[in-house]
């Protein structure tokens, strides 16, 4: 720490009397205010100047907010941002400096004339221009910059744009770490000519758009000397409209280059623009809360313009209508877990189920893409063809759906009301006629299958139950595939026989129908999955415990003939008594008569048996021996053994 | 390691030194102009060692020896020769180191078919030995000294017993052919060379009585008995005549027994020895 704590707490003291609200009165009517201050997420000491207008504050003159905190800065870091300009009459006007800032310091500081420096490490942006009436007007540039030991490192992102009132013009330039963008604007702030893109660390691979007074004509993307050319529209349409450049624009650009992999479109000059736009984003932010400006950059071009009639806008109307009903009713049907169970055991629940999963695929899906074409506003941008070619690759779907199913040969299934829909045409009305008919038909299964699910209180239950009886059986399922091969057969045949438990169990629940019964069937269930995991595991770790008891059972004994040590079994007809009549009686138990009702006690047999050995390694078992000679019943060895052949009743 | 190295120094010195004192003795006009090599003679020997666990240092070492020899008719087990009892208490020093001391009754029986003396006649000792292993490689190797006390005497009625020092040193090893450590079914191949020298009144100039080149096979089966099969060469001059020399040819079949009939609890302990 370089400061004393003496002096730390002066300049506390003059800190609370700084930010202590002083007003004082500039001038006529110009007032002034110094202390502490917050826009937004914000919160610093501001100075500023201004009026009141019909009680409301209306900045006029200089303006400053800042923040910085040294003690933050050296505990840890320090989150510090600085705004500088000033106003005119309400709008933001003349010169001005954001600067945001995230420091680390090394905590290294020294004197340097009356001064304490320290270095810093971090992120600094800072955007400085002029601003004319709250739109950027001039020379901007907007930098991001990795700052380390108080030096610049790394610039992460940097663009410099010429405004014409708010509007770009000319030539300007965006780039970041990966690569540059350089292009021009037309006086209307249209794009135009050539915008090229290169990569920093490949010479060769660039990206050039080449826009005609804002229209997109041609894509060129090369990368190591290969080169490819886009026609983006292909020829010339009778109406264009100006929009911005932006994700609903690339969306557009999407659907007309029909590109299945549009990444290398992506990645490229969108990037920066996104990147760039959402820089002058916070600007806009913070500025618009102060007053009334405007400072996104609009990079504008022009688009082919499809405008829609009046019945095709009301056709979209009533299809985003029924998409939008259908798709709730199939997704929560096809994501409801008792469905999912049912359909395991129900040959008729998985026929529509399978249906209902090719309706969503086929139907509503595409139709979700028109949907969302329309309400991010691009619908008119599109041709139609281009559109149905891009959301139903393959065509229009056929009414008849036709459903494989294992073993027997498939189905169709056909929705209600099939032969009034017409699907040939390529217009809004065949759309419309989609989207009704994947209602009808979602309704109907649904009016099928609802029958068989829970009411809505009891599905939240149902859904938990079900939920953790999916884990459990799934879990089971993964570890016992992934150790059958290690295990001995009769190891594996216990592993089998509680997949076969869980499994009918499963279908055995999925079949049950009165929901109380079935509730009650449920919780016994996840129940017995954990008395099923548990013997699994005692399953995985038997090698071990068998190994356990026999190196329990063993002496080491000095053969006075070799004159040295032997490893000597010893109590033998206890160990052959547990690992020739328990432990086979045990696992031929567990692989041909578990069921949930001794799933628990096998495991406590198991568990006592293994206990027991370990203790009587160490009793007096003379007569034990004696008795165990030539028995080969299990149940008698286990009462000699003093293990409960019941187990312990678990609650 | 060394005071057991100096102690088996001074003993085999005075094996030797006993050896240079009974040549002194020699009566030369007895000798044949050349050693005499006897027909080799071919017995049938089976053995049994037990080494029963006493205590958590002593052990009784009790061994039963039925020994055959040829007939004319009847080659190796043509008739029973000597029967033979040795039995001792056994020190377990540390797992490589024993001693131990004891008496040997064995009942030699007349083998001359043209013989009319005494069928049977009893023979004594008091013996002591010190045995000291060494594990090499995956091999174990071993040191026996044994040193008896022999009162014998002859078929003939009323033959009085003679006296004579017995002075037998052995090196053998057990090498383990299907593992790496003798072990429990383990298979091992024993070969051992055992030079018994004699001294006494009674012993003039043969000194040599015994050298036994002895190669066995045996199995392990448990770590309280083996069971091993093998040959023997032996030759040795006769007490007659230091100039003839017996020569014999021994199939041997040997079994080896230890155990323990303390509790459990008091055999814990003692499992080992030294550490």
């Amino acid at each position: 720490m370089f400061i004393s704590m003496k002096s730390y707490g002066f300049l506390t003291v003059f800190l609370i009397l700084v930010s202590y609200p002083t007003f004082n009165l500039l001038g006529q009517d110009s007032l002034r205010y110094e202390g502490p201050f917050q826009i937004g997420k914000y919160k610093g000491a501001a100075a500023f100047t201004y009026r009141i207008v019909d009680t409301d504050t209306v900045y006029n003159g200089p303006f400053e907010f800042q923040r910085s905190n040294l003690s933050a800065l050296i505990a840890k870091e320090d989150v510090s941002f600085l705004f500088k300009g000033a106003f005119k009459a309400g709008f933001p006007d003349g010169p001005w400096r954001f600067q945001f800032a995230e420091f680390q310091s090394n905590s290294n500081s020294e004197v340097i004339d009356y001064e304490y420096r320290v270095r810093v490490s971090g992120i600094q942006e800072t955007a400085a221009g002029r601003i004319k009436k709250g739109k950027p007007q001039g020379h901007w540039v907007y930098e991001v910059n990795q700052i380390i030991d108080s030096e610049v490192k790394d610039t992460l992102f940097r663009s410099s744009i010429e405004f014409e009132n708010g509007i770009p013009l000319r030539s300007f330039r965006m780039e970041n770490d990966k690569s540059t963008l350089v292009g021009r604007f037309l006086r209307d702030g249209l794009a135009h000519d050539e915008w090229v893109l290169y990569s920093n660390d490949a010479i060769e691979s660039s990206q050039s758009w080449y826009f005609n007074n804002g229209r997109l004509e041609t894509i060129q993307l090369q990368k190591e000397g290969e080169r490819k050319v886009f026609d983006v529209y292909g020829k010339n349409f009778k109406a264009y409209k100006t929009i911005n450049l932006d994700q609903r624009f690339l969306n557009t650009l999407k659907v007309w280059m029909n590109l299945s992999d549009s990444t290398a479109l992506q990645k490229g000059i969108p990037v920066l623009v996104s990147e760039n736009a959402k820089y002058y984003q916070k600007l806009d932010k913070i500025l618009s809360r102060l007053g009334e400006s405007s400072f996104q950059p609009e990079l504008k071009v022009k688009v082919p313009f499809f405008p829609l009639d009046s019945m095709e806008i009301a056709h979209m109307e009533i299809i985003k209508k029924l998409y939008k009903s259908s798709s709730i009713v199939s997704d929560s049907l096809l994501s409801s877990t008792q469905l999912n169970i049912l359909k395991r055991s129900d040959e008729e629940i998985l026929f529509l189920y399978t249906a209902l999963d090719e309706i969503s695929k086929k139907f509503l899906h595409p139709l979700g893409r028109i949907v969302a074409y329309d309400e991010e506003g691009i619908l008119a941008y599109m041709p139609f063809e281009h559109l149905v070619a891009e959301a139903w690759p393959d065509g229009f779907p056929d009414k008849e759906i036709m459903i494989s199913s294992k073993g027997s040969e498939s189905k169709a299934f056909v929705g209600p009301k099939a032969s009034q829909f017409n699907f040939s045409e390529n217009t809004f009305a065949t759309l419309h006629q989609l989207a009704e008919y994947a209602k009808l038909s979602v309704d109907s299964i649904s009016s099928r299958v609802s029958p068989r699910l829970a009411s809505v209180k009891q599905r939240k239950e149902f859904m938990m139950l079900e939920k953790r009886m999916i884990s459990q059986i799934q879990n089971m399922d993964r570890v016992i595939d992934s150790v059958k091969k290690e295990l001995p057969s009769d190891f594996v045949s216990v592993l089998d026989q509680i997949k076969k438990v869980a499994d009918s169990s499963l279908n055995k629940y999925s079949n049950i129908n009165p929901l109380d019964v079935k509730m009650e069937f449920g919780r016994a269930l996840v129940n017995c999955f954990d008395h099923l995991g548990k013997l699994e595991g005692v399953i995985l770790n038997l090698a071990a415990k068998k190994e356990e008891i026999k190196s329990t059972y063993e002496d080491e004994v000095w053969n006075p003939f070799m004159a040295n040590l032997m490893t000597e079994e010893v109590k033998k007809r206890l160990t052959n008594a547990y690992a020739k009549v328990l432990l086979p009686y045990l696992l031929t138990e567990a692989s041909t008569n578990l069921s949930c009702d001794n799933a628990a006690t096998l495991v406590t047999q198991f568990e006592s048996t293994h206990q027991r050995m370990l203790e009587l390694r160490t009793e007096d078992t003379k007569k034990l021996e004696r008795k165990l000679k030539r028995e080969r019943d299990a149940r008698v060895i286990m009462k000699l053994f003093e293990i409960e052949p019941q187990g312990k009743k678990e609650e | 390691m060394r005071r057991y190295c100096k102690m088996l120094i001074w003993i085999l010195t005075l094996v030797l030194f006993g050896n240079s004192q009974t040549l002194k003795g020699q009566e030369s006009e007895l000798l044949p102009e050349e050693s005499v090599y006897n027909k080799p003679k071919t017995k049938f020997w089976v053995n049994t060692y037990g080494k029963i666990r006493i205590s958590k240092r002593l052990y009784w070492d009790a061994q039963t020896h039925f020994r055959f020899e040829e007939t004319e008719s009847m080659p190796f087990t043509g008739q029973v020769a000597q029967v033979y009892n040795r039995h001792a208490i056994g020190y377990i020093y540390s797992k490589e180191i024993n001693f131990s001391l004891g008496g040997v009754l064995r009942l030699n029986f007349n083998t001359d078919p043209t013989s009319e003396d005494r069928n049977l006649v009893p023979e004594w000792r008091i013996w002591h030995q010190y045995q000291f292993a060494m594990p090499v490689f995956t091999a174990m190797t071993y040191h026996r000294i044994r040193i008896e006390h022999r009162w014998t005497q002859s078929f003939a009625e009323n033959s009085t017993y003679i006296y004579r020092n017995r002075w037998r040193y052995l090196f053998g090893a057990k090498i383990p052919l299907n593992n790496t450590m003798l072990v429990p079914k383990a298979f091992y191949i024993a070969p051992e060379a055992e030079l018994i020298m004699q001294s006494g009144k009674a012993v003039v100039g043969s000194a040599m009585e015994d050298l036994r080149l002895t190669t066995t096979l045996g199995y392990i089966l448990t770590p309280r008995l083996t069971v091993a099969a093998g040959g023997m060469y032996s030759m040795g001059q006769t007490l007659q005549n230091a100039g003839e020399f017996n020569q014999t040819w021994t199939v041997r079949m040997h079994v080896y027994y230890s155990p323990d009939f303390r509790k459990i609890r008091n055999k814990l302990p003692a499992i080992h020895l030294k550490d």
